[in-house]
């Protein structure tokens, strides 16, 4: 190893000369060079959208609306007992909606997720599973809700069966990703021992991903919860605290919306922390 | 009690958690099951009725969208990757320098994060009025608070011995920071910069149904619409989830030149 590592350091030390005589201190890679080409286009782009491609009307723009609008929106203490409370039932709506989306993803995901695990089924099931799965996801979990509405109407079914949609796509992959990094000599022992693939699955399998996949499923409540707060007022979903967020938005019922949104901002810092311990615990 | 018992105790009891929930959840948004099971042939029969044949009969009007939707996901991540650097700094512990600063872009960018894509196109609105700026703002927002924590995260990664030996030498503070950490982490922040921007092209979508911006707000009116546009809205969405695969593939491989 100390060897090898050497050898590297001095290949790396290895300067170039300059016709002129000059060492060349900084050598450019392929990694260096894509970063500096990737970097000037990106900045070009982003120089000329904001100086000459936005067409902002600033004069619509009037500083005191804002100020205005955020001394009532900061305004909390306005908001009555009756709104509170429905405020916060709407927050419960929200919260259920994800973790129902999550829940039942996680179910259904499981035996998908196993037979997209390439170390356990045949090469072609895995890939037709993680071709499908990968469409699924490309598809936003929003647009998934707005495809039910037809069937389901403005419901929390259509909420639920939409969000479940990309839920179960999401777990296929990661669930197949935590199954395929089982340490293969588990497998290989249990499998020369004469034991057949559900035995394999639930002695190594499970065991060994369980840890993984939970932190998966903490993963997918915070962005479920996210989309749940969305799919109010995107779509339309009623008895969800967006749509009461849109509704006091067009009402001006600013105190209200500010209220909203501090529940809002603490259920998902809350959340935040939660996956924080979940993740030292079991990624690492 | 034995180590296997144990496990299949705490099995038992997270599975019995579950249960509950779930019945409790279906009680209060009053989610009936079996309505959904029954109605599936049905809802999928009402999608491909109305929704389907693809009517691209007003691609030029996508087209047209889809550009500001990029265009906005895409400087929204490259300034909030800029300021999300100096919010990495003095968040980072191996760059901070001043514990009230750290503390005070630390909550920033908590806000910053933890508010979804579609509160602060709401918030936005209420402030700017609607269109292009309102989508880009918020893109800015959102890859910032995303972008500080990843960033901070990637510097605390890096070795300190480098930063160590130009501090012996007497560098400055930029010094040490353009010299030591940019050098050594610049991969790995352009490779979370453009996993930003593959996020941002999903949220753009969606804020721009909230503030009229791009192809969200063409989705946008042709929900209004009805199933009388169904067909056209379906034309939007498989054009979006083109941009979104191939925006994926394209910084998924530059993703894995930069990593290796």
């Amino acid at each position: 190893m100390k060897a090898t590592d050497d050898v590297s350091i001095q290949s790396n030390l290895a300067m170039k000369k300059k016709t002129s005589g000059k060492y060349i201190i900084r050598q450019s890679t392929l990694t260096s060079r894509l970063i500096t080409i990737l970097f000037l286009f990106f900045i070009g782009i982003t120089v000329w959208f904001i100086f000459w491609g936005i067409d902002y009307k600033w004069e619509t723009f009037k500083f005191e609306t804002v100020v205005k609008f955020f001394s009532q929106f900061f305004n909390i203490t306005a908001v009555n007992g009756e709104s509170f409370m429905t405020l916060l039932t709407y927050l419960l709506n929200t919260i259920l909606l994800g973790v129902m989306a999550t829940l039942i993803g996680a179910v259904i995901s499981f035996p998908l997720g196993l037979l997209a695990a390439s170390n356990i089924t045949n090469k072609t099931v895995s890939r037709i599973i993680n071709g499908f799965s990968s469409i699924l996801r490309a598809v936003p979990t929003i647009v998934w809700v707005l495809i039910f509405v037809a069937g389901y109407g403005l419901s929390a079914a259509t909420a639920v069966v939409g969000m479940t949609f990309h839920t179960v796509a999401f777990f296929t992959k990661s669930y197949s990703e935590s199954f395929e990094e089982v340490d293969e000599g588990t497998i290989e022992a249990l499998r020369s021992s004469g034991a057949n693939k559900m035995q394999i699955i639930f002695c190594a399998m499970i065991p060994q991903a369980t840890t993984k996949i939970i932190s998966w499923i903490a993963i997918r409540s915070e962005i479920n919860f996210a989309v749940a707060v969305v799919i109010g007022p995107a779509v339309g979903v009623p008895n969800t605290i967006g749509s009461a967020l849109n509704a006091y938005k067009s009402h001006g019922m600013y105190p209200e919306l500010g209220a909203g949104v501090l529940m809002i901002f603490l259920v998902a810092l809350i959340t935040e922390f939660v996956i924080t311990r979940i993740k030292q615990k079991s990624l690492v | 009690m034995s180590y296997f018992a144990k496990k299949r105790l705490r099995a038992v009891i997270a599975v019995a958690i579950a249960v509950v929930v779930f019945v409790a959840a279906s009680y209060q948004l009053n989610l009936s099951w079996w309505t959904i099971i029954r109605d599936f042939p049905r809802a999928i029969n009402a999608f491909t009725r109305n929704y389907l044949p693809i009517d691209f009969s007003q691609f030029g009007r996508v087209l047209a969208t889809l550009s500001s939707t990029i265009l906005t996901a895409l400087t929204g991540a490259i300034v909030g990757m800029f300021l999300a650097f100096f919010g990495a700094l003095a968040v980072s512990v191996k760059t901070s320098r001043a514990k009230a600063v750290q503390v005070l872009v630390r909550f920033v960018a908590s806000v910053t994060r933890n508010i979804p894509e579609g509160i602060w196109g709401i918030i936005l609105y209420l402030c700017f009025w609607y269109g292009d700026f309102i989508g880009f703002l918020v893109m800015a927002i959102l890859s910032f608070g995303f972008l500080t924590r990843v960033f901070s995260d990637t510097i605390d990664e890096t070795g300190i011995s480098s930063i160590e030996a130009l501090e012996a030498c007497g560098a400055s503070y930029w010094q040490i920071i353009f010299l030591a950490v940019v050098p050594e982490t610049l991969p790995a922040l352009v490779s979370w910069a453009l996993y930003a921007i593959e996020n941002n092209i999903r949220s753009s979508t969606i804020v721009g149904m909230l503030t009229g911006s791009g192809i969200g707000f063409l989705m946008y009116v042709y929900v209004g619409g009805g199933l009388m546009d169904a067909k056209l809205l379906m034309a939007s969405i498989v054009t979006i989830t083109v941009v979104i695969v191939v925006v994926d593939q394209i910084s998924g491989q530059i993703r894995r030149v930069l990593n290796r």
